[in-house]
């Protein structure tokens, strides 16, 4: 009976698990669309509302190619290696109050630990492509996971102290008066960046960079293998954007609405918001994306966890004062490397001309 | 910039005065640039000695098959002072027995590629040179096309050298039967990747090189373009481009077609601003013939040029964002471009292989409405520019990824003969609308944009500038569009030009392009030569890409702005 139960709760999971990925391929196309000025998808169904099946359909149509000189049983175990783990981290991921799949006392835990698990599918379908390209998206892919799960797992040390407990749904309950994001605006920022990192979404899309890689690591993909890693993006996306929802924007809680109504608005419109920056900037160079972890965040969300131990010993009106305080300071920093940056090599070229 | 009076005040004539071993000097056609005839053992020395009195660019490096029957060829040099665009040209004459000259490649790096295209198409040996190997034809292609001499049966390649490409390389057969042609693909000497591989690379990281064959099959090298690339890590070691993928003998069909018929192929030689070719080939036409065109068609003129410089740039602006992987520049640039073809295409009748000037003017005139379409459109143009460029121009991450990347020093742009926005981002201040006025230029101010780093920033920069200027031009142009007819009268509908040469340039959006016209008094022209800018812009590329990363090829490469169309012609 117990094992039947969870077998339906699995299958109930992964269907509505699912069922949000494929929203989410379809908000990206329709959002990105209008921020460029275009339509999106608009045949398929009604405003284009069938083509992620139409994609699905065709994508098993396909078919499935290897490359000869790829390492077989790597390349085929690569994309499930990449998607286990994408729809893995659900198992902890707590939906409203008591809707989880099961609520653990380490549930933050158990989402990076499997989170931290992806970059290996990707290196290993980047190693047995035998493709220069693949080779150099998965070693991208890989070290780029690996940085920026330092900062983004640093920043929520500060929710876990204030909450009290690593168990998902306590933090959630935790912020039923004011909102982490309220709280520690810092930390948010940094999470935020390094998911963007983490999903490999622009800015930091460079294991994918297809001006320079083509398609990087899952160059040599095709048919369903293809769409598994495809699938697991989206899922990644989906799951950074809920785990930001229950980390710093209260979870399901919210008047009048029901509680899964609440988590869906704001789980979308952190979904939204990673849309919006992929249509709006450009990507970062490959050293430049570990210098920024290494030099700048990593710094940052050690100084912001100085600053939840503060607000722990006092209380959230200090914590909440000095967060913003830093968190402004952060951005200003930010942007004035952004702008400095490379003038050293113009000044001296300038300066050589002139002697020249 | 050196001011045009001072140092540099002796005439071109006076320029190739006194020079041991140039004799008969000459004008180019009428009114053309004063030209010396030399041999090939004085001509290193001559090139030098110009080079040495300002003359430094080395504008044109091409051959002409002997003209009235003589057998042999003749070479040309063409080369010009930036300050002023004062030029001179030097003639060596080559007997079919002896195609040998010496290369200059010594003297300018951007002679190499230049010499390269000759040896192809012509089959002069340059002694000295690197790595001398076809540049825009097939290894195993047997012959040299241009020369008049080339069978043009068939296929234009002889059954054993389709043989040979459909046995493949390596296969003995193919070494034997064909004396000459190379196996499968060469390397060119001056990079053999081979080689670079071979190099251990850092010892202390115990690492070895990679080499990356960058293209042709790549969604982002702006064309069929090719790139070796050996990199030790993500970085750069070494580059070098090869093309020719795009090669449509355009240079040859323009010997077989009417002058007429010309126009329509020059079009497809730069296709991204098509008006240009065509316009520097009006004007060596116009010169050759003796005939004027109107006012009006000299303001016509000017309009498509510069609706057509800011479609390319709108082009490349595009690119920029999709290099750098922003998405969105690229649509909204690309609505601009659209709302500008559409006006084309309602004065021209084609978006982009226009067909629209002929010797003495334009094909057709202006309709009032389309110029005052023209006019609105034009005076929203910075409006619509500041949407495009607020994407990209004050963004952190784009700053971080242009500024201080793909340096050109002044010196790379002299050696390799770099001109065009390259050249005014790395400090040049040279621009042929504002030094030589072609069409109505010489009534229309222009203002060049400037930057003084030469990084691919700074390439952004000027080019931005530029579109705003070309649109202030464009207006000028049509506000001041004088009445009268759009043609000249009495232009012959068969154009049969006296024999001669005319080389006339113009400011294309890549740079100084020119068009050489031979006549020998046929119908047809004898000799046809686009210069082309970016081929010239493109191989720069070893000492662009050297020490960047490879995050950094393609969108230095996209601040070159190469267009393969008039690189391979």
């Amino acid at each position: 009976m117990t094992a039947l139960k969870v077998f339906i709760g699995v299958v109930v999971l992964a269907v509505i698990v699912l069922v949000n990925t494929v929203v989410v391929m379809y908000c990206e196309r329709k959002w990105l669309g209008h921020m460029q000025s275009r339509l999106g998808p608009m045949r398929t169904g009604y405003h284009g509302l069938l083509q992620p099946i139409a994609d699905a359909i065709k994508l098993l149509g396909k078919e499935d190619l290897m490359p000869a000189s790829a390492d077989r049983i790597l390349f085929l175990i690569a994309p499930i290696l990449a998607f286990v783990p994408a729809i893995l981290v659900y198992a902890a991921m707590p939906w409203v109050d008591r809707f989880a799949g099961a609520s653990f006392d380490v549930g933050i835990f158990f989402v990076f630990a499997i989170a931290a698990l992806s970059p290996v599918g990707v290196l290993l379908a980047g190693w047995a492509s035998a493709n220069k390209y693949s080779v150099i998206g998965g070693f991208r892919a890989a070290a780029q996971q690996i940085s920026y799960e330092v900062p983004m797992i640093l920043s929520t040390v500060g929710v876990v102290m204030l909450a009290g407990s690593m168990r998902l749904s306590t933090i959630v309950s935790a912020q039923s008066h004011v909102w982490n994001i309220v709280t520690q605006p810092l930390a948010f920022i940094l999470f935020f960046i390094g998911i963007l990192a983490e999903v490999n979404r622009t800015p930091f899309d460079i294991p994918e960079a297809e001006s320079e890689l083509v398609a990087g690591f899952n160059v040599e993909y095709s048919s369903m293998r293809f769409a598994l890693f495809f699938v697991a993006e989206y899922m990644n996306v989906f799951t950074v954007s809920l785990l930001a929802t229950l980390l710093f924007l209260g979870g399901w809680g919210g008047p009048v609405l029901p509680d899964i109504v609440w988590l869906l608005i704001k789980t979308y419109a952190m979904v939204f918001t990673i849309i919006w920056v992929r249509a709006t900037f450009p990507r970062f160079r490959t050293d430049q994306l570990m210098v920024f972890s290494w030099k700048v965040l990593i710094p940052a969300a050690l100084v912001n966890l100085m600053l939840a131990a503060l607000g722990v010993v006092t209380n959230l009106f200090v914590l909440t004062a000095v967060e913003f305080a830093a968190a402004a300071l952060f951005v200003w920093l930010v942007a004035k490397l952004g702008r400095t940056a490379g003038d050293k090599v113009r000044a001296a070229a300038e300066a050589g001309e002139v002697a020249a | 910039m050196t001011s045009v009076v001072g140092v540099h005040t002796i005439t071109p004539a006076e320029a190739l005065e006194g020079l041991s071993g140039v004799t008969d000097i000459e004008p180019l056609g009428p009114g053309g640039m004063p030209c010396g005839h030399t041999t090939p053992e004085a001509l290193v020395s001559a090139a030098r000695a110009i080079k040495e009195r300002g003359f430094s660019h080395l504008a044109l490096l091409t051959a002409i098959d002997g003209v009235e029957g003589s057998g042999g060829l003749e070479m040309i040099y063409a080369f010009k002072r930036r300050e002023d665009s004062a030029m001179v040209a030097l003639k060596v004459r080559l007997s079919d027995d002896a195609l040998r000259v010496p290369s200059i490649y010594t003297l300018w790096s951007g002679a190499g590629p230049l010499e390269r295209e000759v040896y192809d198409l012509f089959g002069v040996v340059f002694d000295g040179h690197p790595n001398l190997n076809r540049i825009v034809l097939r290894d195993d292609f047997v012959g040299h096309p241009l020369r008049k001499s080339f069978e043009m049966s068939g296929t234009g390649v002889s059954a054993e050298a389709v043989a040979v490409a459909v046995t493949g390389p390596g296969t003995a057969s193919h070494t034997a039967e064909t004396p000459g042609a190379v196996a499968g693909v060469t390397l060119p000497a001056e990079f053999d990747p081979f080689e670079a591989a071979a190099q251990p690379g850092d010892p202390a990281l115990h690492s070895e090189r990679l080499i990356l064959n960058m293209g042709p099959q790549h969604p982002s090298t702006h064309g069929v373009l090719h790139i070796y690339l050996a990199l030790e890590g993500e970085t750069v070691v070494a580059a070098q481009p090869t093309h020719g993928y795009l090669h449509r003998c355009i240079e040859k069909l323009c010997e077989k077609n009417a002058y007429k018929a010309c126009t329509p192929l020059l079009d497809r030689s730069d296709y991204v601003s098509g008006f240009h070719t065509e316009l520097a080939y009006m004007l060596a036409l116009e010169e050759l013939m003796g005939v004027e065109s109107t006012p009006k068609a000299d303001y016509l003129r000017v309009v498509f040029s510069e609706l057509v410089r800011i479609t390319s740039h709108h082009t490349w602006f595009a690119a920029v964002g999709f290099d750098t992987g922003a998405l969105t520049p690229f649509l909204y640039a690309f609505i601009d471009r659209e709302k500008i073809l559409d006006f084309f295409e309602t004065v021209t009748g084609a978006r982009m292989m226009f067909n629209y000037f002929r010797p003495g003017g334009v094909k057709d005139d202006i309709q009032p409405e389309a110029a005052a379409s023209m006019i609105k459109y034009l005076k929203t143009f910075d409006r619509s520019m500041d949407d495009c460029v607020s994407l990209l121009t004050d963004n952190e991450i784009f700053r971080v990824r242009m500024r201080g990347v793909g340096m050109l020093s002044r010196k790379d742009i002299a050696d390799y003969g770099v001109t065009g926005p390259l050249a005014r981002a790395s400090g040049f201040d040279h621009d042929v609308r504002r030094d030589a006025p072609y069409a109505a230029y010489d009534r229309i101010p222009v203002n060049v944009a400037l930057a003084q780093a030469g990084d691919t920033f700074d390439r952004y920069v000027v080019r931005i500038a530029e579109m705003r200027e070309s649109a202030r031009i464009a207006l000028a142009a049509l506000e001041g569009l004088p009445e009268g007819p759009h043609i000249a009268e009495g232009v012959p509908r068969s154009i049969r030009p006296p024999a001669g040469a005319a080389y006339r340039e113009v400011e294309s959006p890549r740079g100084e392009l020119g068009v050489l016209v031979v006549s020998d008094g046929s119908a047809s022209p004898w000799r046809l030569k686009v210069r082309s800018p970016a081929f010239s812009n493109l191989h720069v590329a070893p000492a662009l890409l050297k020490g960047c990363r490879v995050g950094d090829v393609i969108p230095a490469l996209g601040s070159v702005d190469v267009v393969m169309g008039e690189i391979d012609r």
